[in-house]
């Protein structure tokens, strides 16, 4: 399935003496199958934008369309949209409301008419994805600490078996491990098909899990590329205060000290690699 | 029940569980001795579910022990005569920006709490240019906070509690919902609090990194301390930490994988900085 993003505008209160530009003029593809981070300051438009990916808000100009279809065209069922295209939001506690675990991650498959059976079994591959203890699943979501309320959150979303899951910052809030966990399971989501875009302010996680990095800021779409094409743009990435990963900026001090390291790197394994090349070249004796 | 020895905050075998009844109670302090000494910077690291929120919310009275006390600048928290006081000596910033900012504009909300201590307007008005100051934000005085970025919120907040002329600052994952200029705003205000005006520190997180602005590292797991120390002391404990569910730094990993693959620099270098530094030193 893919996402065309066309010229999209969207402009907050139009008309009223607040009216602000939120999106101005964006264009971007998103293909079956590929897993991009969508970074940018606070404020840069971020969620406005993933919100009009599954028609939760109405381009002010411009078009969206999924496998070629503008979803603001009759005919379409926004609902079905809505299904294929899940969106997990940053705060979780804004978004439990059942009494128990069970029946809010069960919530959108009953509201799709799933069996009672067919629920279960969403329900289970779901808790399952996401790490959730099975004995949380009677309890109420008021209950759970911060991590535990974003698996359920997740959760909720995965169980309408989405085709693309676009998730805003699904790992704040939780120790690295927990990090670790709920990514390392999305990228299996992603291997077995499924299309995902990750907001994040962790320039870490987005270097190491996406394929392809969109940039926003002030409503504008200013970057478009691979982890590495992106992340080496320091100026630009410098101006709208975004940070690279801590080994790209070693990367980076050690080539204005002097040395001919390349500054294209971005996890540790890769700096440590490129640091012992280096080393080498310069004939330093390793003990 | 002063303490009289006690100068900055001293928690003695204390223990909290919540739950709804006997049957289904769950220990989220189940025995912490700590002291922390005026000035101090501390970080409390810790997985999920570890205490430190919980840790945290005894400090300024929200919880009291189940056993063990908990004394507050000399003042025991379990004495509903000092809790005010204590309120205001140590005051707590939250994670989510969104919810902690009450007023239509930014020095109405950071008026709130001397305003609630019934301190003389006058004077309320100059707490609320020095606390602006002190976090950088006073040009976004008359600015609705609505418009203001996450890192800007979070130290509105800081400032509401600066204007109580706190003691001590006790701040709960306040940099998880930022990006990273906010973090980094938030962290230099903070260690500038710490430093210029020798406010007490204590701050949760999840990032690893920020643990680096630390005098004293504490981390928890199971409602229990497990280590403390300098943050090169726990990071040192590389299995330790990952055990737990916690990270080294990526700057430390990098600088440990060097050094045990035979690279002559120190094995425990933790920031940019000092393993540049080191890097260059080779010959």
């Amino acid at each position: 399935m893919s996402i065309e993003v066309k010229n999209l505008s969207h402009i907050y209160m139009q008309g009223t003496l607040t009216e602000a530009f939120a999106l101005t003029d964006v264009s971007f593809t998103v293909e079956d199958g590929e897993f991009i981070g969508l970074i940018g300051p606070t404020g840069s438009g971020k969620s406005t934008l993933i919100q009009h990916l599954n028609g939760l808000l109405k381009p002010t100009s411009g078009t969206v369309l999924v496998d070629g279809v503008d979803i603001w065209s009759k005919g379409v069922s926004l609902k079905e949209i809505r299904r294929k295209i899940g969106l997990v939001f940053q705060y979780p506690e804004q978004q439990v409301f059942e009494e128990t675990v069970f029946d809010d991650i069960a919530f959108g498959p009953r509201n799709l008419g799933y069996s009672p059976e067919e629920v279960e079994r969403s329900v289970e591959a779901a808790r399952q994805v996401v790490g959730l203890d099975k004995e949380l699943l009677s309890r109420s979501p008021f209950d759970l600490s911060g991590g535990q309320l974003r698996r359920v959150a997740v959760a909720g979303i995965l169980a309408m078996n989405p085709e693309v899951l676009v998730l805003d910052e699904p790992a704040a809030g939780l120790d690295p491990k927990g990090r670790k966990e709920i990514l390392d399971n999305i990228k299996k989501l992603h291997e077995s098909g499924i299309t995902v875009i990750l907001v994040s302010h962790n320039m870490e996680d987005v270097a190491y899990f996406c394929q392809r990095i969109l940039v926003l800021y002030d409503g504008t779409l200013i970057a478009d590329g691979a982890p590495r094409e992106v992340f080496t743009k320091e100026k630009l990435i410098d101006s709208i205060g975004l940070k690279p990963p801590e080994v790209t900026i070693v990367m980076r001090k050690l080539r204005q000290r002097g040395w001919s390291v390349r500054e294209d790197v971005l996890t540790v394994e890769e700096g440590f690699e490129e640091i012992l090349r280096c080393l080498g070249t310069k004939g330093v004796a390793l003990i | 029940m002063m303490n009289d020895d006690a100068a900055g905050i001293v928690i003695k075998g204390l223990t909290h569980s919540y739950g709804l009844d006997e049957n289904h109670r769950v220990m989220a302090l189940a025995g912490v001795d700590l002291v922390i000494d005026e000035g101090d910077f501390v970080v409390i690291l810790g997985p999920n579910g570890s205490g430190k929120s919980t840790l945290a919310k005894h400090l300024n009275v929200l919880l009291l022990p189940d056993e063990g006390d908990v004394w507050v600048f000399g003042m025991n928290t379990k004495d509903p005569d000092f809790t005010w006081e204590i309120r205001k000596n140590a005051g707590m910033v939250f994670q989510n920006p969104d919810n902690q900012i009450i007023a239509t504009v930014v020095e109405e909300d950071v008026a709130f709490g001397p305003e609630n201590l019934g301190v003389d307007p006058k004077e309320i008005r100059e707490r609320v240019t020095r606390a602006l100051e002190a976090v950088d934000m006073l040009e976004f005085a008359r600015h609705a906070p609505h418009y203001l970025s996450g890192g800007q919120k979070q130290r509105v907040a800081i400032a509401g509690i600066l204007a109580m002329e706190p003691k001590c600052i006790i701040l709960d994952e306040p940099t998880a919902m930022l990006d990273p200029r906010g973090r980094e705003e938030v962290m230099q205000t903070i260690t500038r609090l710490n430093q210029d005006m020798g406010i007490t520190v204590i701050h949760i997180t999840h990032y690893m990194d920020e643990a680096l602005y630390a005098d004293k590292v504490v981390v928890m797991n199971e409602g229990k301390i497990v280590m403390q120390g300098t943050p090169r002391d726990v990071f040192e404990e590389e299995e330790l930490i990952s055990d737990l569910g916690l990270d080294v730094p990526p700057i430390g990993k990098l600088s440990r994988m060097l050094a045990s693959h035979g690279v002559p620099i120190d094995s425990n270098a933790l920031s940019v900085d000092e393993l540049v530094d080191e890097l260059c030193q080779l010959k």
